[in-house]
């Protein structure tokens, strides 16, 4: 069985310019200890699949389809069951580091208040723990950091703090917004390092727009225009790379040469027909007109493509 | 730097930036009175003034030290002013701060309870409105304080006198106490003249800060750190209790000390309503009579009172806010 499993997911929001479908009949799979990447540019719902899969979404948007943790479904449990899961089973760790913190309450309060609302530890014995957590994530005085308040840290120290707080209840799966956002090179290597250690029991589906980060994890998905185009083992994605997405993704990066994908990122889907990248692919054909479905090239390697 | 000493020198900044703040106004009610056109005690004296002559007009002047050097009159009232000494009512023949300290215990009587009912009540309902946003309770406790904050207080305070004392006779007319009990009696009999002026007061002031509360909350609800509160599975009851209202409650705080300020002068239409021998009447039958005197110590009082209630303001902001208290001792903001 595996842990997660996504099923046909969208999400719809209601905005002034009529309906916006964020993500569209994503279907996903990960198994324990399984790491998986999502890659895409920004505002190709990668943040909102990471959210949906917790049923955060439920107050600002319409969701459909089906989240099924460990043969459960997460739109149908109880609000008693959803807070149980959220924090303990399924752990985020939140972007934007300096905002995530409440600004008037200690970060150790913050910590602990995870752990003892996860029924792991209380009290003493929950400060402990979040102390012990803060020193994992490489803190040498984890009692200063304990006792201090957000704006009193860098980003790179919130980040830390973070990953410490989310990992506190030893989650199943763990799902990490843009860790190293923000970050210059050498907290990004401590950051991913740390994160890949903290995870190891875990399963982490870390949410990226940078390749570096995501070529640490086993398995990669890469996102356009709310849905998965391509999806396989790390290697052969990034090595051999079949939809023209994932091909333009690869050469923008700076140890390529920085190549920019021609055209615009289409982030509003209204045209649900068809190839989304159709506009700026430039082996566009007629076909493309018409929707296809992630096919399987090979063992675990799926891509959206009529060409492939 | 430590942080022990950052703080004794913000406090040291802070209280010389409030002493020259007193000083400039102090100076300023010294020189409002001179700067006017016409002769004081001709003020002071009104038509009477015509039929005195010239050598008992200077004798008055001489009294009220008016004859000597403006330099001379402004170290004298400095001092007095140090000293809260401004000297005698005309009116009244009693010492000003003498009149003043009956009058303002009075007043703080009156709007202790006001302020403390007011700002329970708006933080209660404030937050009903503000975790439920957009829905009925909200828009209609919304409309409601709009339309109390709008209303003027003296028509307000008069249906109120109206419909409750005149008509239904349930409470007095006016006045502190009916002045015939004595003990427990007479605490409980000033209660009740005072229920209707503190019931006023304390609505207007929870129209007031029920509108800061709300749209506080509402705003700290679209804050990324109460959607990550969310994420890690905390209750309801806990993000709101522990999340929002501990970043409501820095703003919260100042504002009611601010407002503390404020009343102290404020309430000056209610007690006028009500016929409460308060700060408020003081100052308004001064002005009615020209009690310059009575006037300017009232002013000092009064002005004593805002900074006061600002300084307090500033303090309780830093010590509920860290950030605030931090840059308070790093001395980066002030």
């Amino acid at each position: 069985m595996s842990l997660l499993k996504i099923r046909g997911l969208s999400v719809t929001f209601d905005t002034l310019q009529g309906p916006f479908k964020a993500i569209e009949d994503i279907d996903l799979d990960v198994e324990e200890l399984d790491t998986l990447a999502i890659v895409g540019e920004s505002g190709c719902g990668k943040s909102v699949l990471g959210h949906a899969t917790m049923r955060l979404l439920d107050d600002i948007a319409v969701v459909r389809g089906s989240v099924i943790y460990r043969g459960r479904e997460v739109y149908a449990m109880s609000r008693k069951e959803l807070l149980e899961m959220r924090g303990k089973a399924i752990s985020l760790v939140p972007q934007s580091p300096s905002a995530s913190f409440n600004p008037v309450i200690r970060i150790g309060k913050q910590i602990t208040e995870l752990i003892e609302k996860a029924g792991v530890a209380h009290g003493m014995e929950a400060e402990q723990r979040a102390l012990t957590y803060l020193e994992y994530v490489g803190f040498s005085d984890p009692h200063a950091i304990f006792g201090s308040y957000p704006h009193r840290m860098s980003g790179g120290m919130c980040e830390r703090a973070l990953i410490a707080m989310s990992t506190s209840t030893e989650p199943d799966l763990i799902i990490a917004d843009e860790p190293t956002k923000g970050l210059d090179a050498l907290s990004r290597k401590n950051i991913l390092d740390m994160l890949h250690r903290m995870t190891a029991e875990s399963s982490l589906i870390m949410i990226t727009h940078d390749l570096k980060a995501a070529a640490m994890c086993k398995r990669i998905a890469v996102m356009y225009s709310g849905e998965i185009i391509e999806i396989g083992p790390t290697r052969v994605v990034l090595e051999h790379p079949v939809h023209h997405y994932t091909r333009g993704l690869i050469d923008a990066q700076p140890s390529r040469g920085m190549r920019p994908i021609p055209g615009r990122h289409t982030i509003c889907s209204h045209k649900s027909e068809g190839c989304r990248f159709r506009d700026r692919c430039d082996r566009v054909r007629t076909e493309c007109g018409r929707h296809t479905l992630l096919r399987e090239i090979e063992e675990g390697h799926m891509v959206r493509c009529h060409y492939a | 730097m430590s942080q022990a000493e950052g703080k004794t020198r913000f406090f040291a900044g802070k209280v010389l930036r409030y002493g020259i703040t007193l000083v400039i106004i102090l100076t300023i009610n010294f020189a409002i009175p001179r700067a006017m056109p016409g002769d004081p005690m001709i003020n002071l004296l009104g038509d009477e003034a015509a039929r005195i002559d010239n050598q008992i007009l200077g004798e008055l002047r001489a009294q009220y030290g008016l004859d000597r050097p403006i330099q001379d009159q402004y170290i004298e009232y400095m001092l007095g002013a140090g000293r809260l000494d401004f000297g005698y009512s005309i009116h009244k023949n009693l010492k000003v701060t003498d009149l003043i300290y009956d009058r303002l215990f009075w007043t703080l009587v009156l709007i202790f309870p006001s302020i403390a009912i007011g700002g329970l009540l708006a933080l209660v309902l404030g937050a009903i409105a503000g975790f439920r946003h957009g829905s009925k309770v909200d828009r209609l406790l919304t409309g409601a304080s709009i339309l109390m904050y709008s209303c003027p207080s003296f028509l307000f305070a008069m249906i109120i006198v109206t419909i409750f004392s005149f008509h239904l006779g349930w409470f007095p007319l006016g006045n502190i106490s009916s002045g015939r009990t004595q003990g427990f009696a007479y605490l409980l009999d000033i209660g009740w003249h005072l229920f209707l002026p503190v019931a006023i007061l304390a609505t207007f002031e929870a129209a007031y800060i029920f509108l800061i509360v709300r749209n506080s909350i509402t705003q700290i609800m679209g804050e990324y750190f109460i959607f990550v509160a969310k994420a890690k599975g905390l209750s309801a009851r806990v993000i709101e209790l522990r999340h929002v209202m501990r970043n409501v409650l820095p703003q919260f705080i100042s504002i009611m000390a601010l407002n503390f300020g404020f009343m102290v002068s404020g309430a000056l239409i209610i007690e006028i309503v009500f016929s409460l021998n308060g700060m408020g009447t003081l100052i308004y039958d001064a002005v009615m009579s020209r009690d310059y005197p009575v006037l300017q110590g009232a002013f000092v009082f009064l002005t004593i009172f805002v900074l006061a209630a600002n300084f307090l303001a500033d303090v309780l902001y830093g010590i509920t806010d860290p950030r605030i208290g931090d840059s308070m001792s790093t001395g980066k903001m002030t």
